[in-house]
């Protein structure tokens, strides 16, 4: 096996969440209110519950072969050039994810703290730290996340409560307003980003008892459908209508946060959370992009490919958008469909049904 | 050996990158903006005019020799942009502008009146101005506002926003300020500051006494959408304040139930408010529904206010005063100036969110012509540390 | 000056991976290693120079549009 490591069922949870959360946590709520308005929490709802079959998808998918990821039971399921196929467009997946938060990271931190500072800075730091983490192997991100994302989810509870005297829960009514429709578009964007709970189709074989994937998959969405839902209704609760207009709701709540005249401008505790969350989600995608790539090529060690890798993404990163808006609205429009119907869901659902059809795979059910 | 030099080689790039962080600046180096006036000239441009802290003679502690006159500079320029006019400003401040610790926004009344949304932009997009910036409309001119200079504080910046954070009257912030020219069904308000005589400083003998200018809030400025249309006074802003339910500190002043000609002042400790929109498909009307509760702290008068009788007629008369405020603040906003002020809109808007669609473009002539009903109820809680007037004679 | 300080990081990957995996006699991972290297160097190159080769996102914004106009619509 490439991959040595192998991480516990609590270890699991905390990397499926951190993969999923530190990007969503600052914009998810401008994303759902410009097509959802004030109904953006129902829009979460639902993307949980889409997320939650999207993670039963994947994790059935990986359960009827235990000892290999999405990158080589494609090729059992449809035949080696398909499959290679499949396999092949996943690591392409999993360097895009990366090629676009790569940039985020970059573009936040620019745009918010530091607008003097090349972006390629920022990019090129995060890129070395997560190589060498990556480059560690499975078992030591997932050590150091365990250390993290604790502190991440608890300080976006206490930014909240601290930012409570800004919010007006009136600003959530009238619930409904515009029907149905808007709030389905809206669901869209958080479905995405909690549907890359489909990385479990690649921790499977890592986890200690694979018989637990579902647990796994199914508490890491609700708690990352759990922290959407808390930051969107605070930043709606918080700006209304104008929550749609900011690029980084999440931030600027934290802005706006005063108490008796010392406890201000907390913004730095974003930028940590930023940092420190989008260290560990890179590093997963990268991992996965580079074990990916060893398994395809069926190599006896990823290691070698993560530098290579990293040079692929940070250079795809820096070609991919010329400015901020440009990021936003390839984000924004075209990243929901995109990785909805052709990674999150497609793909995983062609392969589930073609493996239940030709009875691959041992089912434990 | 090989992990060794990799990391030397990686502390070597790191350093070349960051000789020195990109964005770094020290305090020494920054013009530290307190507060910011946004005036329109005649032609239509941008006039900035920007309150900045001498540092230096506010970590001094401002008393010795100099005179706490100058613990601020007073800048302006003039430009198409605010951008453009801090720019243009930049050419006279030897260091970097800073926004990050502005206390207060305050527009002209010309920039008001000629529609505020041209002027807020910069404010939200820039990272370093705060979305709790107090907004003030300046009667007159926002650069005298931001000329005069405080006697308490250090800044007269300083001051407008401590007078505003302490709610007296109506203020608002900017994020909220904000919200409100984003909501369909409600009418932006924000403080109104003007220059008044604030008191007397003394010098050494009586005749060396001067009389002291200085700015203060003195109600509110009521805009049309986003154009300045119009004030409220001190008095019509406690009944905008009771309408809106906002956090509501001060004095019910009322005269003595028995005997004509002397007051009775009571201390207002909680209150709210609920508005409760009705619409038959017709006409539209709402009933506002306004508890008060406060304690007796004055009374010129001597009836004894441990009696049950007494006690509910000063209640009723509490009641009777604040409606009396209320009316007046709805009356110059539904008459005089036809803008619904007091979120009734949005009030509207969540309990009839079908029949708002129909209603949101022509909402101020609809709120302008709706009947409003007052329900008061008034709880006189304490009275301080007395019970019955202790200098009257039995 | 960026094309030698990133040449040099080229260099710095190569000589950090490449020995080990001859030593080992890896031979299939160093092919992979230096195609993916190749890949990343042939991408990073043009950007030194100033040119954008292509817009990676063009290809699935173009298959993506009716959807993405679907979502904008009001």
């Amino acid at each position: 096996m490439l991959e040595g490591g192998k991480i516990d069922s609590k270890q699991a949870i905390l990397l499926m969440v951190a993969m999923v959360l530190p990007t969503a946590f600052l914009s998810v709520a401008a994303v759902t209110a410009s097509l959802a308005k004030q109904d953006g929490w129902i829009s979460i709802l639902l993307a949980t519950l889409g997320a939650l079959l999207i993670a039963w998808l994947a994790v059935s998918l990986g359960l009827r072969f235990p000892e290999k990821t999405l990158f080589q039971f494609p090729e059992v399921i449809l035949g080696k050039w398909p499959g290679k196929v499949v396999a092949f467009l996943y690591i392409w997946w999993y360097i895009h994810l990366n090629v676009e938060v790569l940039r985020q990271y970059g573009s936040f931190l620019v745009a918010a703290f530091m607008p003097e500072t090349p972006i390629s800075v920022f990019m090129l730091l995060i890129m070395a730290i997560a190589a060498y983490a990556v480059r560690n192997g499975l078992e030591v991100y997932s050590r150091v996340n365990e250390l993290i994302l604790p502190l991440i989810l608890v300080s976006v509870v206490i930014l909240n409560i601290l930012a409570a005297p800004e919010m007006s829960m009136k600003r959530l009514l009238p619930v409904f307003e515009h029907g149905a429709v808007p709030i389905i578009k809206g669901a869209v964007m958080p479905t995405a980003w909690m549907g890359e709970i489909v990385t479990m189709a690649v921790l499977i074989p890592y986890l200690n008892k694979a018989k637990e994937a579902y647990r796994i998959a199914i508490t890491a969405t609700l708690i990352a459908g759990f922290f959407m839902l808390i930051t969107q209704l605070a930043d709606v609760a918080i700006f209304g209508p104008v929550t749609a207009a900011w690029l980084f709701p999440g931030l600027d709540a934290a802005r706006v946060i005063h108490l008796a005249n010392f406890l201000e401008r907390l913004e730095p505790v974003v930028m940590v959370i930023w940092v420190a969350g989008v260290m560990i989600k890179i590093s997963v995608f990268y991992w996965a992009a580079a074990l990916g790539s060893a398994q395809w090529l069926e190599l006896k060690d990823y290691k070698p490919l993560v530098l290579p890798v990293g040079v692929i993404i940070y250079a795809l990163s820096i070609m991919a958008h010329d400015s901020l808006l440009d990021l936003f609205a390839f984000l924004g429009m075209f990243w929901g469909p995109y990785a909805l119907t052709l990674f999150i869901v497609g793909m995983p659902l062609l392969l589930l049904v073609v493996a239940v059809i030709r009875g691959q795979g041992g089912s434990r059910h | 050996m090989r992990k060794l030099l990799a990391c030397l080689a990686l502390l070597i790039v790191v350093a070349g990158i960051f000789s020195g962080c990109w964005s770094r600046k020290e305090m020494s180096e920054l013009a530290i903006v307190l507060g910011a006036g946004v005036d329109r000239t005649p032609d239509g441009q941008v006039r900035l005019t920007l309150q900045l802290a001498r540092t230096g003679a506010l970590a001094g502690g401002g008393e010795g020799g100099g005179g706490r006159g100058a613990t601020t500079w007073v800048v302006s320029g003039t430009g198409s942009t605010i951008l453009d006019a801090q720019r243009k400003l930049a050419e006279r401040i030897s260091r970097h502008i800073n926004w990050t610790h502005n206390v207060v926004y305050i527009f002209g009344e010309e920039a008001a009146r000629h529609g505020i949304r041209q002027y807020t932009n910069y404010y939200s997009r820039s990272p370093q101005p705060r979305e709790i910036t107090w907004v003030l409309v300046a009667k007159g001119e926002a650069k005298d506002i931001l000329e005069t200079i405080s006697q308490l504080e250090n800044t007269s910046a300083q001051d407008i926003g401590y007078l505003a954070r302490a709610k007296t009257g109506f203020s608002i912030n900017f994020k909220d300020f904000k919200v409100m020219l984003a909501t369909k069904g409600s009418n932006p308000i924000a403080s109104r500051v003007e220059i008044v005589e604030r008191g007397v400083t003394l010098g050494p003998e009586k005749e060396k006494s001067v009389v002291h200018k200085g700015a203060a809030l003195t109600g509110t400025a009521v805009f049309r959408e986003e154009k300045l249309v119009g004030w409220l006074d001190e008095s019509e802003t406690r009944g905008l304040l009771w309408l809106r339910g906002e956090i509501l500190k001060g004095v019910i002043t009322l005269s003595s139930p028995t005997e004509p000609g002397k007051e009775i002042s009571v201390e207002i400790m909680r209150g709210h408010t609920e508005v409760e929109p009705y619409y038959d498909g017709e006409s539209v009307w709402f009933v506002v529904k306004i508890v008060v509760e406060g304690d007796l702290l004055e009374q010129q008068s001597s009836e004894d206010i441990t009696e049950r009788d007494v006690r509910k007629a000063i209640e009723e008369e509490m009641a009777r005063e604040v409606e009396e405020k209320a009316r007046l603040a709805l009356d110059k906003a539904q008459g005089e100036y036809g803008v619904d002020i007091f979120g009734f809109g949005m009030a509207f808007h969540r309990k009839y969110p079908r029949e708002w669609a129909e209603l949101e473009d022509r909402w101020d002539e609809v709120f302008a012509g709706a009947y409003v009903d007052f329900v008061l109820e008034s709880h006189l809680r304490r009275s301080g540390l007395l019970g019955k007037r202790g200098s009257v004679r039995e | 000056m960026l094309i030698v300080l990133s040449l040099l990081g080229f260099m710095l990957i190569i000589w950090l991976e490449a020995p080990g995996l001859v030593k080992k006699k890896m031979w299939r991972e160093l092919v992979a290693f230096s195609v993916f290297l190749a890949i990343g160097i042939a991408l990073s190159i043009p950007q030194l120079l100033g040119i954008r080769p292509f817009e990676p996102n063009a290809p699935i914004e173009a298959l993506f549009k009716p959807m993405a106009e679907w979502l904008k619509e009001p």
